[in-house]
């Protein structure tokens, strides 16, 4: 008796698994997902041109006028309206460019407005990295939100005025 | 004879053949994975014209739609991926401003029927790598003369 259950055991063939369902939710994902792929990966950075607004005026108290200059090789930032304080950092300085501007944020917790004055014969990409280290993706309280791009004023223009 | 037939036929079509999909599954497996690591939930469509290299970020903020200027390495200058011609030809200049201030003007009435104010209207740019400085800023102050004052540089991931 014993054996004869055995062996129907034994014979008793497997069930089968219906993969109808699965494989008609893999399709409809795939072309879900083919519809809305993007092969080139690309992000953005909000900026906005130097409207009248934002230029401090000569009555104005506040002493903040941020300045990021991007050069080929290194980037200084200016700061101050009245008494301008410069500084040079190297691209590779990424820890100190943060904490200077830590700093400055933490003694004016209102201004939010950085400029990145482009000389006309620096490439894109030097703008964009400078745009990079000042902004650090790892703090979740941003230092400086409204970036303005606009182009280095000439030693000319500056004397004209 | 004529039930043996009816039996023949009746078994025939009884018998089903097994497709062993197993191979197939692993395919569609491995598409759906890549796909899934590849999904991009912006919804702005870039077709990125030919001599442009993005300048590469770290920016994580994903694209929004709005219209997309691109300017390549020889500073062609397309406008929603139509070639209007050159940065230092004149015409172009013309042709752009023509062109933006159409849209912006679109843009600025849908945006009132939506509720929202023009403050929202932006413009994409597409800009190689190696442009010198002073060619973005002079689209940026074609652009901003046309209405659009916000901007956003379309990056590549560093």
């Amino acid at each position: 008796m014993g054996q004869w259950v055995f062996q129907q055991k034994k014979f008793k063939k497997p069930e089968k698994l219906n993969l109808v369902p699965i494989m008609d939710a893999i399709f409809i994902f795939i072309f879900f997902l083919l519809s809305s792929a993007q092969l080139v990966d690309v992000y953005e950075i909000n900026i906005s041109t130097p409207i009248k607004k934002e230029i401090i005026s000569q009555g104005d108290d506040r002493n903040f006028n941020l300045v990021v200059i991007p050069n080929e090789e290194s980037l200084d930032i200016e700061f101050g309206l009245k008494e301008i304080t410069k500084k040079n950092f190297n691209y590779l300085q990424r820890k100190e460019i943060i904490t200077f501007l830590m700093d400055l944020k933490k003694s004016n917790p209102n201004e939010n407005t950085i400029r990145i004055s482009t000389r006309p014969e620096v490439k894109f990409n030097k703008a964009i990295e400078a745009i990079d280290l000042t902004q650090d993706p790892k703090l979740t309280n941003k230092l400086f939100t409204q970036i303005v791009f606009e182009q280095e004023k000439s030693n000319e223009e500056i004397s004209n005025k | 004879m004529k039930k043996f037939l009816i039996n023949k036929k009746n078994k025939r079509s009884n018998t089903s053949i097994d497709l062993d999909i197993t191979s197939l599954l692993d395919v569609l497996s491995i598409i759906l994975v890549f796909l899934l690591f590849s999904y991009n939930p912006s919804d702005l469509k870039l077709d990125l014209v030919t001599n442009l290299k993005l300048a590469e970020s770290l920016s994580k903020k994903h694209t929004t739609f709005a219209p997309v200027i691109q300017i390549n390495k020889e500073l062609d200058i397309f406008y929603e991926s139509k070639l209007i011609g050159n940065i230092n030809d004149e015409e172009t200049v013309k042709k752009i401003e023509k062109n933006l201030k159409k849209d912006f003007e679109k843009i600025k009435i849908d945006e009132t029927l939506k509720g929202s104010k023009s403050k929202n209207i932006v413009l994409n740019l597409v800009i190689d790598q190696s442009v010198a400085s002073k060619h973005v800023n002079q689209i940026m102050t074609t652009t901003a003369l046309c209405g659009f004052e916000k901007f956003k540089f379309i990056v590549g991931p560093k």
